[in-house]
């Protein structure tokens, strides 16, 4: 039953795959500039030049000739070569995956050790000074732009106490150790979870109230169980379930890359990669990198709500 | 209990995060080649990838430090392009390149010319063929002789059309090649080899050696003995280039993508041998240059500019060493000439209203300096009596004058990403609407400017030129037929006079004719001259050596570079 449901929700997201790339493609094309006029940062190139261009690159073609091109070499498992760089766009993804998972994977988890407890925290007892804190602080939490908390921490920690590097993933001198690289990945980690912290506070105390208003934690207290009791026991395991939904959506965030904060820290990310890209009009690398992230999101959400219905016996599916 | 248990849970979670964090980027580390051998975790060995031999193999890079290398780190704010010196148009790529390959001659900031892989050049009596001498003792990196025929190859290479160069077009002066810089026919370039070490380029006509010189100044030479009986296929992919042989001071040793590129000395630099042992390049956002420099994670800036708001805390540090380096880059205020209510009076008054010393002291805190033409005070060709112009009261009753329709709303289009550009299109809209002119913002990204402007959907749009010390890098923005005439100019009456300062082969006899491009140029205002911009650059005490005036030029010199431990 639950597989034969898995596998109903990953055909229909074949044609929403298709649908994705559609739209991304044309839109690109629609998109001023082409990456021809990219290449006119340097005005020396003479107009030949840029005819020359653009038949080797094929953008003489109509656009729906060169989407069908593109997928047809996508369905072979092959994302082209870059404009800019020649290179294979796999492999030019490849190489910057580990350092967007290994950054993303830390936030998510980091991010999770501080809100649950924090949330819980709130919600032990609404509307008190603890609570209003605890909102107040998530709120800010929220609403500060990744660029400035990563500006005010370089400021902090890398020029003021000197005690973390001030970007980049090792030191230029010395072995590229793996205590190097935690040092290197504390401060985009810990701007990166930000955020995400305030939001999913604000989550964890919504659904922890939404819980513990229910009859079993009634009949628990009744019970005579002291309040933290019920709060981990009986409380904690079912607040967490909407939690999920919450934390499936930021998976895709460890294949799209962390633009802002990549950019900062000079963390070689997907995300920079994909700025330079767009910038320079690369429209192979887009699309890799769009196609990458399209998959991520709609497997996410596949997991997120299979992962739902094994949690939660209430939910099930036809 | 209870409580134990909750701190069994966060301290397995902790240690997730370490292992998460470490196994994902381990292993971005080794993809891109990186992580010496021997000092990693075991998962780094296991992982092929196209450049990830690289020289790194030795473990020089882990066992730096502990060996007392001599190592400088300097930083760029943009990342290389590619590792293919003729395929790119940006500095950053070029600025990598000169540490791996030579070319034959480089600018200093002065506009005078340099020899690298020259040790001298000489023009023939009627200056269309200019002869160099190579260094006899250059070698590339494996060990075979520079010679004549690598020069001639190099410009083979870079000329034959089936060969992706986007910088083909800098051998535009060369006799055998088009306009673009493509050979006519096969090997058609006149640049031939006298003996192995004297090679001579015949130009297409008569021409001031320097300006030929200052064009070429980032043609890279190749190696011959790799790339010869090459296909146009291999050398157009990048695996040829991962590992290069080069004969610039540094040899390429390893390489995180978008992060870092580092390069040992060359022991057998012709030059001088490098005092550094290892230079890293590394990539870092402008703003977080100065954190850099301070905490001494950076040594110094590569190829850009702290920015303004950091200043006056740059220059407070005792560490380290500021420069405010003045520079040819301007930006100018493009008019689209072919929109009947811009015509040359209205052009004027709209120039005439812009204070461009306001936009100097206000945004650059006077680290810059206001200009009307493309010339500024460092040029030698810079004519002194054509004045920057500023005089609303005149604009006004110029436009008046000129039947300006006032209810009209001009479309002005400026780059996104740079907030001094926003903030100096807040002032100029500001200046402009003193004098009644309604002026509409259009922010949109690069390539999209260009591609509206060579529609000629602007009124107004603000572009930035790195300039050079050459009277005539101008040209290409004012010409009918270039791919960048932004304004929109039909007629050759401005490139006329500099085609005629370029046929004078002497300085004296080029002076006057750009002393009149100077005086035309803001008479016909195809675009209103804002203002060029200092280099606010810094660098640590402990390294000496540098020339950061030189920079701009893309000119590190860095077999000069030196640090103290």
């Amino acid at each position: 039953m639950k597989w034969k449901y898995v596998l109903k929700r990953l055909l229909i997201a074949i044609p929403t795959f298709l649908g994705i790339t559609v739209l991304a493609y044309f839109i690109l094309n629609l998109a001023p500039g082409s990456p021809l006029d990219a290449l006119l940062a340097d005005p020396g190139i003479t107009p030949a030049e840029l005819e020359r261009k653009r038949v080797a690159l094929g953008l003489d073609q109509p656009v729906w000739i060169q989407y069908i091109h593109w997928l047809g070499l996508l369905l072979k498992g092959d994302m082209g070569f870059s404009y800019s760089t020649q290179r294979p766009v796999a492999a030019m993804i490849g190489e910057r995956l580990p350092a967007t998972a290994g950054l993303a994977a830390a936030s998510i988890v980091l991010s999770l050790i501080v809100s649950i407890p924090m949330g819980i925290y709130a919600a032990s007892k609404p509307n008190s000074r603890r609570d209003y804190i605890s909102g107040g602080i998530s709120l800010l939490m929220m609403a500060t732009p990744n660029f400035f908390v990563g500006l005010v921490f370089i400021y902090l920690f890398a020029i003021v106490f000197q005690i973390l590097p001030s970007g980049g993933m090792y030191d230029s001198a010395g072995v590229k150790s793996g205590a190097a690289l935690l040092r290197h990945m504390i401060m985009p980690c810990l701007v990166l979870s930000f955020q995400q912290i305030g939001g999913w506070v604000r989550h964890m105390r919504s659904s922890m109230l939404e819980v513990m208003q229910e009859d079993y934690i009634r009949t628990a207290r009744s019970k005579g169980l002291k309040k933290w009791a019920v709060i981990y026991r009986h409380g904690l395991k079912n607040a967490l379930i909407p939690v999920i939904t919450v934390v499936g959506m930021s998976i895709p965030s460890l294949v799209g890359g962390a633009v802002i904060t990549e950019q900062v820290f000079g963390w070689p990310g997907v995300g920079t990669l994909m700025v330079t890209a767009i910038n320079g009009r690369d429209y192979p690398v887009i699309m890799g990198i769009t196609v990458m992230i399209a998959v991520a999101v709609l497997l996410a959400n596949i997991l997120t709500d299979v992962a739902y219905g094994l949690l939660d016996p209430r939910i099930s599916y036809k | 209990m209870k409580k134990r248990n909750l701190k069994k849970i966060t301290a397995v979670l902790l240690a997730g995060v370490m292992a998460m964090g470490l196994a994902g980027c381990g292993g971005g580390g080794s993809d891109s080649g990186t992580q010496a051998g021997g000092n990693g975790s075991g998962a780094e060995s296991a992982q092929p990838s196209g450049d990830s031999a690289g020289g790194a193999g030795e473990g020089s890079g882990g066992s730096g430090a502990a060996s007392g290398e001599k190592v400088l780190t300097a930083a760029v704010s943009t990342a290389w392009d590619t590792m293919m010196p003729l395929n790119t148009t940006s500095n950053y790529t070029r600025m990598i390149c000169d540490q791996i390959y030579d070319r034959l001659t480089q600018c200093r900031a002065d506009g005078s010319i340099e020899g690298r892989l020259a040790e001298s050049w000489e023009a023939n009596a009627d200056s269309t063929a200019v002869t160099f001498k190579l260094h006899e003792d250059a070698v590339w990196s494996d060990g075979e002789p520079v010679t004549a025929e690598d020069v001639v190859f190099s410009y083979q290479m870079y000329s034959d059309p089936k060969v992706e160069a986007k910088s083909r077009y800098h051998l535009q002066y060369i006799a055998g090649v088009d306009d673009s810089g493509a050979e006519l026919s096969e090997d058609s370039i006149e640049v031939t080899a006298d003996d192995e070490h004297t090679v001579t380029f015949r130009l297409k006509s008569a021409m001031f050696a320097d300006t030929f010189l200052q064009d070429i100044d980032t043609v890279f030479i190749i190696p011959k003995h790799i790339f010869e009986g090459k296909t146009a296929e291999e050398i157009n992919a990048p695996d040829l280039w991962a590992k290069p042989v080069g004969s610039g001071p540094f040899i390429y040793d390893s390489e995180i993508n978008g992060e870092r590129m580092e390069f040992v000395k060359n022991p057998n630099y012709y030059l001088g041998v490098p005092k550094i042992d290892r230079l890293v390049i590394r990539v870092t956002d402008s703003a977080s240059m100065l954190a850099g420099l301070i905490n001494g994670d950076l040594d110094l800036i590569g190829y850009d500019s702290i920015i303004i708001d950091d200043w006056d805390m740059a220059k407070e540090q005792e560490n380290l060493v500021t420069v405010s380096v003045p520079t040819t880059s301007y930006s100018t205020l493009i008019f689209n000439t072919d929109k009947p209510y811009l015509g040359q009076e209205v052009r004027q008054a709209l120039s005439m209203a812009i204070n461009r010393q306001v936009l100097v002291d206000a945004l650059f805190q006077g680290e810059g300096e206001a200009i009307i033409t493309p010339f500024c005070s460092l040029s030698p060709y810079y004519n002194k009596d054509v004045e920057v112009w500023y005089d609303p009261d005149k604009a006004k009753s110029m436009l008046e004058a000129a039947g300006f329709p006032f209810d009209q709303t001009l479309v002005f289009y400026i780059s996104s990403g740079s907030s001094v550009t926003e903030r100096i299109a807040a002032l100029i809209v500001q200046d402009l609407q003193k004098v009644g002119v309604k002026v509409q913002i259009e922010q949109v990204d690069f390539p999209t400017l260009m591609s509206n402007m060579l529609d000629g959907k602007h009124d107004m749009g603000i572009i930035g030129s790195g300039g050079t010390m050459d009277p005539s890098e101008s040209r290409e923005m004012i010409h009918p037929d270039s791919s960048v005439n932004f304004c929109q100019l039909k007629d050759t009456e401005l490139t006329d006079i500099i085609d005629k300062g370029n046929a004078e082969l002497t300085f004296e006899a080029r002076k006057p004719y750009f002393d009149e491009y100077q005086v035309e140029i803001r008479e016909r205002s195809p675009m209103a001259y804002l203002y060029t911009k200092n280099v606010l650059t810094a660098y640590n005490k402990r390294v000496s050596g540098v020339e950061v005036e030189n920079f701009n030029s893309l000119n590190w010199s860095s077999w000069n570079w030196d640090i103290e431990q």
